[in-house]
């Protein structure tokens, strides 16, 4: 359950990003967050995570959406870039282990869809 | 209400990469090496510090900073080496923090040694994900577990600089089969040096030993 861990700095910075809002009563509706698949995060599980940190905060009844990014290498040897399937860390083009993993390690927070009062 | 989007691409583990800075920071400055042990509970991690610390200890200066969920008993097992030993209890964690990792490295003697072993809480998942600032994670996995592990953990597989199959000598009696497990390794992680060991019998301490000595700080 690292995602609880994970969880609670995702937590902390959108607490900190709210705050340095100019904007009056500003209420967070639904933030965006970017996981690489290496993480093995699962999502249910930071969600879950997410309900259980938020409750009785501000942020209580907003959103979590998780966009999963797919692990991709590129090969050392050959150049070829592509898209790592079921752990199997060979290229695909020359069957070389000598990889360079370019996406897949993503974790952060894209942005936060909040509503404000007018002045 | 008024309604908008903002854009922050804010990285989740900020806070936690900037004391695991701080630390790679303070052990280049003292020309110190830090290990980070990875491993199941009962994977076999103390048993190898165990045997490896009095052998590494005639040669340089070692320290070990234990970390576990509850007790001191790991640290008690290593107190008889005559060499620091901390013991982090992390209540309920399931794995040491950056922030935790710095205050006992800076609690150590840093003049007086030249490595750190810090043993991780027993987990394969989270101390992969959490950097606590050392030099080289070890991924440590025994023969009494399944040989697919390095599939279902690949991100300690690809993270480790090097991985430790422990418990070698009880290969005779269990169906582990040890050729399959060194091809999923090299499946996930082809670079990745493997060292067979055995607590118990003494063997594969040398060339762990060795390869630990020529690592040099980041």
């Amino acid at each position: 359950m690292h995602e609880f861990g994970i969880c609670q700095n995702i937590v902390n910075i959108a607490r900190e990003e709210l705050n340095k809002l100019p904007q009056k009563n500003v209420h967070l509706i639904k933030m965006r967050v970017v996981v690489g698949k290496l993480h093995a995060i699962v999502n249910e599980n930071l969600k879950m995570a997410y309900g259980i940190l938020t409750r009785d905060t501000k942020l209580h009844d907003s959103e979590l959406e998780i966009i999963s990014e797919p692990v991709v290498a590129e090969c050392k040897e050959c150049g070829y870039r592509n898209q790592v399937k079921g752990n199997f860390f060979v290229c695909g083009q020359c069957e070389s282990g000598m990889l360079e993993i370019i996406k897949g390690k993503e974790l952060y927070i894209e942005n936060l869809e909040v509503e404000y009062e007018e002045d | 209400m008024k309604k908008t989007e903002i854009k922050i691409y804010k990285e989740i583990l900020k806070a936690e990469g900037e004391w695991a800075a701080k630390t790679r920071e303070c052990l280049k400055n003292h020309n110190i090496v830090m290990l980070n042990l990875i491993g199941s509970p009962g994977c076999g991690k103390t048993a190898l510090l165990e045997v490896l610390l009095p052998r590494m200890a005639q040669r340089v200066r070692c320290a070990v900073l234990e970390g576990d969920v509850e007790t001191a008993r790991d640290a008690e097992r290593l107190g008889h080496l005559g060499i620091p030993v901390s013991q982090i209890i992390t209540q309920g964690t399931c794995h040491l923090n950056a922030q935790i990792v710095n205050k006992a490295v800076l609690e150590l003697p840093l003049d007086k040694l030249d490595l750190v072993f810090v043993e991780n809480v027993g987990n394969l998942i989270c101390p992969t994900e959490f950097d606590i600032g050392e030099t080289s994670k070890l991924a440590v996995l025994s023969v009494t577990e399944g040989e697919d592990k390095p599939l279902k953990y690949p991100f300690l597989f690809r993270e480790a600089r090097a991985a430790v199959l422990t418990k070698i000598d009880l290969l005779p009696y269990l169906p582990f089969e040890r050729a399959k497990c060194l091809d999923y390794i090299a499946q996930v992680n082809s670079e990745l040096p493997v060292f067979e060991i055995s607590a118990l019998a003494s063997q594969g301490l040398t060339a762990l030993a060795d390869w630990i000595y020529v690592l040099e700080t980041e």
